[in-house]
């Protein structure tokens, strides 16, 4: 029997194909039956190109191959173990060869897995225009330097600098470290200095902070646990800023703790076709600093896929924001806001909820839900390619803003909620931006909205990194 | 001093409107938080609205000072309208047709101009040395107030921050180089003026006084009574007895309409 | 006797002006009001590379052992070793000098500094040029900008705040300047000088702020036309340009053994001044 290569499947472990080349091998119907159940004996394994990667982590990753007792075996978990050396960024390229294994302590029926690799020798650097119409972080350039595996054992360095329009720019240090070699629990802590404006609202805010997260998946999905301190300096964006907003203007300092739990079983995160997506948030604040709030956040979401390569997606997300001390107000930069042309449509961005001379205040609680039908775009042109960037849909969207009273029952506060909401409804085309971002283009129809949101009918579009 | 914010203020407002029934006036904690400078230009403002019968609402705010237009402390808020700080709020008043200065001759008004400045340039730069320069004032008492309302590591972080906007100030008027000693001299030489100015008169200008006498009394008053960790200043006021009987005459006069405000 | 003769070092001179420096002017004035023994030397060389190192502006006081440099430190050691004209004015007329210079100060130097160092057409064609020939190689590519740093420090330093932007601060600064002209001529009224027929240091340092916008042609100067409606402002320079630094070519004194141009120039010798023109006072320098 000659050399077989196993070429290592481009898909993942669910739909487990594996594509064998050979002179014999596809002449002989039965023969990869037979060779799937070969009893196989993986007396090595090879990995060549290491330089700085620690050989712990490589003998822990690499070991279950070892275990194999038949080919199929042997194939699935030299695969896995590739997936894992990716998933922790050890390697610029990874590629699997196995063949059987020569030399006088061969045994019978044994086998020699090899992983030929590549180390990065210099750090990844790259030059980015970011994208944040929605997002209050308006970044014009970010350069980015990325250092992945930094002391051989999947240690992950960034260091950013952004510069925006203006001149205060902002700056990030992020380092993580996989726990064990396993690249699904991660440890990590950040420096960071951002600028940023809220024009909706008419003030800026500085912020500089630190954080420490750990990452680690349950049954339930995966987990992400942070600890932050923020020291927040808020000012007026202009002279025309309204006092409402001016008076909060100042320095906080926020130490938080937050947690989130996310089970994403979507197949895409843009245009997703199928699957769900469950992603609650508990924070936290009031660990030292001069913020305190209790924030609780859901977002939901359900695709069923229906004929014609047709979507219907139901969302549904909502925040509480809870004070702790009672003579304390929660400032601005921690409340939520609502509307834009991603959300809540037909409203301007965060156009929605309280407002004073025309500067959003932002609110304790809100909802906000959407029903969209996607589908491709008529007539289907670049179907199979090009085309698959797009898509038209209708929507629905409904949502409020508002703020809890404490002297009600939580009752009365629901219908509070529930009795002033806002709907929209509307067309338009959506256009994936890289794997990361949507645009899109809609005529909406707002049919409800209250005193004071700011409406915008009619043709409405938006970029951004989070919709609904 | 003069911050342009109150001046498009002016603009906008015109001569026209009387003083509105709801001024409020914005400063920071008197009592455990409010610096040397600050205090003396919160003191001045209060002591010219009052002698110009003028009411408002005194509000203490921990964060005066970022809500400010201009960065600095006091300022008012009439209807939609902010303006801070000593001249554009005397000049906001004047534009209202409610000055107290209407008496004075063009000479006279230029002379109270020139004392005015006097006042801001050395008395003001003085107390930013002598709160945020010298090193024992700076540690004992100006950055525990000033750092007070924040948690800690603010408390130590802003005051610092501040100390370098008032390093660069001051080194851009060329008071960063002067010693203790030499500023201890201008404060003494500008008091020496302003004392040879007042002679035996009631007030500067007359028998009625004027926004100078105010605003000497918002500096002095304050470096009285302020408790230093070397007494020397207090000393030195006392030397100058017709402009410490002008502090006791306004404070008989009018402080009591300041604590009522 | 040379110790009593006070050794003044000023930058040269320039549009019928015996110094172009509002500093210099004010303490050449002053020195002359006192009639004080005063040898004046225009941007010598090695003084001024040592002055430039000291991080120093010209005009630079010698006196005996004591060397002083700037016009507070000048004036006020003039007024301890009992020198000058203002010991003779009642304290009450000495508390009004000291109001009016902190009100110069304060509200006509941030824009007399613009309008020479920071306003483009002024700078490039004017102030630039002048200073970068009065000194000598390599200092001229140096001093210019470095005079030109210190003065936007000094506009815009104490000015700035988070909803300030320079545009407002120009047009604050000038509306004081202007308002302190304006001031400054309500005070002198119809007299000869501010504290009646005998000048005092404040008549030299609004000569030295008003001489150069009157005498120096400078492109669209809002200041120097506000300046020429101030007629007795104007009044007053002349009145001290003619008096006291006359203009007399022959009164130029060239000292061997010194590189540059100095001129001796004796308290009690009358009309003793010179202008110099560029080619004159640059020649040396190359």
């Amino acid at each position: 029997m000659g050399a077989v290569h196993a070429k290592a499947p481009e898909t993942t472990m669910e739909s487990h194909r594996t594509q064998f080349e050979g002179p014999s091998n596809d002449t002989d119907p039965n023969f990869n039956f037979d060779i799937r159940t070969v009893p196989v004996k993986v007396d090595r394994v090879v990995i060549d190109g290491v330089g700085k990667t620690k050989n712990d982590i490589l003998e822990k990753t690499l070991k279950p191959v070892l275990s194999a007792t038949n080919f199929k075996e042997m194939v699935e978990k030299s695969t896995q173990a590739k997936i894992v050396l990716e998933k922790l960024e050890l390697f610029k390229k990874v590629d699997i060869l196995i063949d059987t294994s020569k030399g006088k302590n061969a045994s019978t029926n044994g086998y020699e897995v090899q992983y030929h690799v590549e180390e990065r020798k210099y750090p990844i650097l790259n030059v980015k225009m970011e994208l944040g119409a929605h997002s209050a972080n308006e970044s014009d350039v970010v350069v980015r330097m990325k250092s992945p595996n930094l002391f051989g054992r999947g240690e992950l360095c960034t260091l950013d600098y952004s510069r925006v329009f203006k001149d205060d720019g902002g700056y990030g240090f992020q380092f993580s470290k996989p726990i064990n070699g396993d690249p699904d629990i991660r440890i990590g802590a950040n420096v960071y200095k951002g600028y940023a404006e809220f024009p909706w609202s008419s003030f800026k805010e500085i912020s500089r902070g630190t954080a420490l997260h750990l990452m680690f998946p349950t049954i339930l999905g995966s987990h992400c646990l942070k600890w932050e301190g923020v020291w927040r300096e808020m000012r007026a964006l202009n002279r025309n800023t309204s006092f409402a907003v001016r008076e909060q203007s100042g320095h906080t300092l926020k130490s938080s703790i937050q947690h989130v739990l996310m089970r994403d079983r979507r197949d895409d995160k843009i245009l997703p076709t199928k699957g769900y997506l469950v992603k609650l948030t508990q924070e936290y604040a009031g660990l030292g600093g001069n913020v305190e709030f209790v924030k609780n956040d859901v977002e939901l979401q359900y695709n069923l896929p229906l004929v014609f390569d047709s979507i219907i997606q139901l969302s549904l997300a909502g925040g509480i924001l809870t004070k702790i001390d009672q003579n304390k107000d929660i400032k601005i930069n921690d409340r939520y806001f609502l509307g834009g042309p991603l959300t809540l449509r037909g409203f301007t961005v965060n156009g929605v909820g309280p407002h004073s001379d025309g500067n959003a205040l932002g609110a304790d609680a809100y909802w906000l839900s959407g029903l969209h039908l996607y589908t491709p775009l008529p007539f289907r042109p670049g179907k199979g390619g090009f085309g698959e960037m797009f898509r038209s849909h209708f929507f629905v969207t409904a949502g409020n803003l508002g703020n809890v009273n404490l002297m009600e029952t939580a009752k009365e506060n629901f219908k509070n909620l529930t009795e002033t909401f806002r709907l929209s409804y509307g067309l338009g085309v959506v256009l994936r931006l890289g794997g990361i971002a949507r645009l899109e283009i809609n005529y909406v129809i707002p049919v409800r909205s209250q005193n004071g949101d700011n409406v915008d009918r009619g043709f409405q579009y938006g970029i951004g990194i989070s919709f609904l | 001093m003069a911050s342009l914010v109150g001046d498009v203020m002016h603009l906008k407002i015109g001569a026209t409107e009387k003083w509105p029934t709801d001024v409020a006036f914005f400063q920071p904690y008197q009592v455990e938080q409010v610096t040397l400078p600050d205090y003396s230009n919160c003191l001045a403002v209060r002591t010219f609205l009052s002698m110009s019968g003028l009411k408002f609402d005194l509000q203490l705010k921990t964060n005066a000072e970022e809500m400010s237009p201009s960065g600095r402390v006091p300022f008012l808020k009439m209807g939609a309208f902010l303006v801070a700080e000593f001249d554009p709020i005397v000049a906001n008043v004047n534009m209202r047709g409610l000055s107290i200065s209407a008496h004075l001759d063009e000479t006279e008004r230029s002379e109270m101009t020139a004392y005015i400045t006097m006042v801001h340039t050395v008395l003001y730069n003085a107390e930013l040395y002598l709160s945020w320069i010298d090193k024992d004032i700076f540690a004992s008492t100006t950055r525990p107030r000033y750092g007070s309302v924040h948690p800690w590591p603010l408390s130590w972080i802003l005051p610092w921050k501040r100390q370098m906007e008032v390093k660069s100030r001051l080194n851009a008027c060329g008071w960063i180089d002067k010693t203790k000693e030499n500023v201890l001299d201008e404060i003494k030489a500008c008091l020496q003026a302003l004392s040879d100015r007042l002679a035996k008169n009631t007030y500067f200008f007359g028998e009625k006084p004027t926004e100078l006498d105010a605003l000497v009394f918002g500096h002095l008053y304050n470096l009285i009574t302020v408790r230093l960790p070397d007494s020397k200043l207090t000393g030195s006021i006392q030397n100058y007895r017709n402009l410490v009987d002008l502090c006791t005459r306004i404070e008989g006069k009018f402080y009591r309409d300041i604590q009522e405000n | 006797m040379t110790d009593d003769v006070l050794n003044l070092e000023v930058w040269k001179g320039n549009w019928d002006l015996p110094s172009v420096d509002n500093e210099c002017l004010t303490v050449w004035a002053y020195c002359k009001f006192s009639g004080l023994p005063t040898k004046v030397q225009k941007s010598h060389q090695t003084n001024l590379f040592q002055s430039s190192l000291a991080k120093h502006n010209l005009p630079v006081l010698q006196h005996g052992s004591a060397t002083e440099s700037q016009l507070g430190n000048i004036l006020s050691y003039l007024k301890n070793q009992g020198l000058g004209v203002d010991k003779n004015f009642s304290s009450k007329e000495l508390a009004d000098i000291s109001a009016f210079t902190a009100l110069i100060e304060e509200k006509l130097l941030p824009a007399y500094l613009h309008h020479w160092w920071v306003d483009t057409d002024t700078y490039v064609e004017i102030t630039r040029p002048f200073y970068a020939k009065a000194s000598p190689f390599p200092l001229n590519y140096f001093v210019p900008g470095r005079i030109q740093r210190a003065a936007k420090q000094h506009i815009y330093e104490p000015r700035r705040n988070d909803v300030i932007s320079d545009e407002e601060v120009e047009l604050l600064v000038y509306k004081e300047a202007k308002e302190c002209l304006n001031h400054l001529s309500y005070r002198l009224g119809e007299k000869d000088f501010f504290f009646g027929d005998q000048p005092s240091s404040l008549d030299a340092l609004v000569f030295g702020y008003v001489a150069p916008l009157l005498k120096a042609p400078l492109p669209n100067s809002q200041l120097a036309n506000h300046v020429k409606l101030c007629l007795n402002l104007s009044g007053l320079c002349n009145r001290i340009l003619n008096k006291y630094l006359p203009m007399s070519p022959e009164g130029y004194a060239f000292i061997s053994g010194l590189v540059g141009v100095v001129i001796v120039d004796e308290g009690d010798y009358d009309g003793f001044s010179g202008v110099f023109g560029d080619d004159e006072g640059g020649g040396d320098d190359d």
